[in-house]
């Protein structure tokens, strides 16, 4: 046994205490109150800010992967869009993003709020448009700037586009009030590139941890009319349309797991520091 | 056991699976691993071509050509034939000495692809930037205490994080402590981006545990020994 070996702390130890701090606070449940940050506050202020009937495109670019975060993004955004009678058309820029995309509509479709009686009162083609997904990522935002329903021809349902209530008067991207990309990876910046730049096309992005860093500088040019980040960014909207759900949840246990992250922070940063003390002394 | 319940039990054993490498690699979570890969891979393959190849590739051809659904190609289109034959040369390398011809498509993507995203990637992510950067100095908010503030520190950062990265200056004397600061700047950037990962991958595993205690063990693990819960 070497001198470092002491101050050497098996990494196992860390997953047991995060398992703990994670586990423990799902199964009592604990919740903490959620302060909407100004970035998540310009989202909804932007679809407050649109009429019944203006048209919205919820744009997903994530898989199960990260679902964990966006899920919740996007049930709250479209929990929102129906509230306020806007027509939305839901495209997907990946291949695994359809199922998460129905999951979510369905979720929210089929929610107390917009039941009446046995069935939704939210309606295919008359409410929303699924297109689904379409291979080629930017190229898709490319090929439909000039002609959203001749390039989409059909919904999920091989209904045709143009023929669709939820469609009626859009063609082009001047036509759309607002995109909404959810995305975990570069799909943000393709809209920012093939949609907003050249198009005008109004923006805004859920995303996940991992990049909303990046993304903030769109947000302070404007490119971005609001962001929305992480399991946060789904908590805080959740917040705003007073629909508590898996991200305000989620987020409450982040805290755990957070205030154990930073508590391993300082301790290991500690035994850093007596490491450094110990080898001065002895050398 | 309905066919819900057989696919809890079996994302419950396989979550599991993965996790068991965090005591030690084994083969449950090999087993597991390659599942997930081969899955993977079958799910991309077969969705790419039912939304890719045939919608784009094989539909239009059988249009252009012998037409379909029973109706005969009202005229031939050869225009269609040339995306597809580009496309098939990527296929080249597979003959000895004709491997070069993959250099065509491959020519016609780099050209397209950079022709259409130079401009636009300079305008949004450069002239856009650098515009937000500068130009609120110049609006009526910029009169703000606060506001100037936060404008000012992110042109201090930007041109220090800049200096950083500008080589053909040595960083000595009043070059090297801006670029010092730039440093800083960097750093704090990094950091930021550190905690918002650890916030991802902090909830990825709350959403597993979530569907560990909720879906699985409450309702399957437990109901097993003490009946369905929730009145089922």
């Amino acid at each position: 046994m070497n001198a470092e070996q002491p101050k050497q702390m098996d990494r196992r130890w860390v997953f047991l205490l995060m398992a703990l701090f994670v586990i423990l606070p799902t199964i009592f449940s604990v919740t903490f109150p959620v302060p909407v940050s100004n970035a998540t506050q310009r989202v909804y202020d932007k679809i407050e800010s649109l009429n019944e009937n203006d048209f919205v495109i919820l744009s997903f670019g994530y898989g199960p992967s990260s679902m964990a975060e966006l899920q919740p993004q996007v049930e709250a955004v479209l929990r929102h869009c129906f509230r306020k009678k806007l027509r939305v058309m839901m495209m997907s820029l990946t291949a695994d993003s359809p199922a998460l995309a129905v999951q979510a509509l369905e979720k929210v479709r089929t929610s107390d709020e917009f039941m009446d009686g046995e069935e939704s009162r939210l309606k295919p083609g008359e409410h929303y448009a699924d297109v689904g997904y379409r291979v080629g990522f930017h190229l898709v935002i490319l090929r439909m700037a000039g002609n959203i329903p001749g390039f989409f021809e059909t919904d999920t349902r091989g209904e045709a586009l143009d023929a669709l209530p939820a469609m009626a008067g859009v063609s082009t991207f001047a036509d759309v009030n607002l995109v909404i990309d959810f995305a975990a990876g570069d799909s943000v910046d393709s809209w920012i590139q093939y949609g907003n730049e050249p198009h005008g096309v109004p923006l805004a992005a859920g995303v996940t941890g991992v990049i909303v860093s990046q993304m903030y500088p769109f947000l302070d040019s404007g490119q971005l009319q609001g962001l929305l980040g992480g399991a946060l960014g789904g908590a805080e909207y959740e917040a705003l349309v007073d629909a508590p759900g898996d991200g305000m949840k989620r987020v409450s246990v982040l805290s755990f797991a957070h205030f154990l992250v930073i508590g391993l922070v300082v301790f290991g940063n500690a035994l850093y520091m007596m490491r450094r003390l110990d080898e001065r002394d002895g050398s | 056991m309905n066919w819900e319940t057989i696919g809890v039990w079996i994302a419950a054993f396989l979550t599991l699976c993965l996790y068991s490498f965090l005591y030690k690699d084994n083969p449950f979570y090999k087993f597991a691993e390659h599942l997930f890969v081969g899955m993977s891979q079958g799910y991309w393959i077969v969705y790419s071509y039912f939304n890719g190849l045939w919608p784009y590739g094989i539909v239009p051809l059988q249009r252009a050509t012998v037409g379909v659904d029973g109706e005969p190609a009202a005229r031939i289109e050869f225009v269609v034939l040339i995306p597809f034959l580009i496309g098939l040369l990527f296929f080249a390398r597979f003959w000895a000495g004709k491997g070069w011809l993959t250099r065509l498509p491959l020519a016609f993507l780099f050209g397209a692809a950079a022709g259409i995203a130079i401009p636009l990637i300079l305008g949004s992510q450069i002239f856009q930037q650098m515009y937000a950067t500068i130009a609120p100095y110049s609006k009526e908010g910029a009169k703000e205490f606060w506001p100037m503030v936060n404008l000012t520190i992110v042109l201090v950062g930007t041109l220090a994080a800049l200096t950083y990265f500008f080589f053909s200056i040595e960083h000595k004397g009043g070059v090297g402590s801006v670029s010092r600061l730039g440093i800083w700047f960097l750093m704090i950037c990094f950091g930021s981006a550190f905690g918002n990962t650890v916030m991802n991958r902090v909830t990825l595993l709350i959403q597993r545990v979530e569907f560990l205690v909720n879906d699985w063990f409450t309702p399957h693990v437990i109901g097993l020994f003490m009946g369905p819960i929730g009145g089922g």
